[in-house]
């Protein structure tokens, strides 16, 4: 009688997955940078008032723009991170694409010397995430 | 703002590829979090430096040069855009031989921006918020006037 009993608990274990399998209809995780991580080693080899505009591109590589504001020659570095998630279910659709950059200014006075280094990372806050509406 | 078009290419190019086949799909992207009017509310003109901006802030999206030692422009972007697709015809694949799409989408892109203006010594001269973010919202029906 027990074992009867376990049998049609299996078989209802088993239809009640198939259930949920069938509208669990699939997800996805997707991923994707653009250009390379301000690692914070590289940063810090940076010094104010002794590295020199030379120094931060042989240890930062050329930067992704160059602004001259006040009397600066200012050195942008940008990095974006991607997060995507989806949820199919066999009915509806959920997805969400959470996007954040991280960026690096380095401020260059008159004399080709580093004056201020400025790194903000934002990245480290990315989540997947599915659900689409809310906050 | 050509980092937000850039975005904006991106996020359909990503809807493509995401929005799968059933009855409705909600989407959305988010670029960076938003600021608050309170989260601003430290910065006094002509007393906040660009250095406590960036602490209370993070770095920004952009700088633009006003001219030779006339200051410059700090952005803030972000944006939040809302995209839903239902395919009316969706349940009559169940009764009909040949597959039936009716299918109706829209939807909002919501762009902020967060501007600081500085001086040529990168004091805070001037701060405002440029406001779009309301266009986001899930829309079901796209052929109401807004």
């Amino acid at each position: 009688m027990q074992g009867t009993i376990t049998t049609r608990g299996l078989i209802a274990t088993a239809c009640t997955l198939f259930l949920c399998l069938s509208l669990l209809n699939g997800c996805s995780f997707n991923r994707g940078t653009v250009g390379d991580e301000l690692k914070q080693e590289n940063v810090d080899a940076i010094k104010k008032g002794v590295s020199t505009r030379a120094e931060v591109v042989a240890a930062l590589g050329a930067p992704d723009r160059i602004i001259q504001a006040n009397g600066h020659e200012i050195f942008q570095y940008y990095r974006y991170d991607i997060k995507a998630k989806g949820l199919f279910l066999l009915i509806l659709n959920f997805s969400r694409i959470n996007i954040k950059s991280d960026d690096l200014y380095i401020f260059i006075d008159k004399n080709g010397v580093v004056d201020e280094v400025v790194l903000g990372k934002r990245t480290d806050r990315l989540e997947f995430q599915f659900w689409p509406f809310g906050d | 703002m050509f980092r937000c078009c850039r975005s904006g290419l991106a996020f359909l190019t990503m809807l493509l590829t995401l929005s799968g086949c059933g009855l409705a799909s909600f989407n959305r992207l988010s670029v960076n979090d938003p600021i608050k009017q309170e989260d601003v509310a430290f910065i006094e003109l002509e007393h906040t430096t660009f250095t406590q901006v960036v602490a209370k802030l993070g770095t920004p999206d952009e700088l633009i040069s006003l001219g030779d030692d006339e200051g410059a422009v700090a952005f803030y972007h972000f944006l939040d855009a809302k995209y839903t697709r239902i395919n009316y015809g969706w349940p009559l694949q169940f009764v009909s031989p040949v597959p039936v799409d009716m299918i109706l989408a829209g939807g909002g892109l919501g762009t902020n921006m967060f501007l600081v203006m500085f001086d040529h010594q990168w004091i805070a001269k001037q701060q405002s918020f440029a406001k779009h973010l309301l266009a986001n919202r899930h829309r079901l029906w796209p052929f109401k006037d807004n």
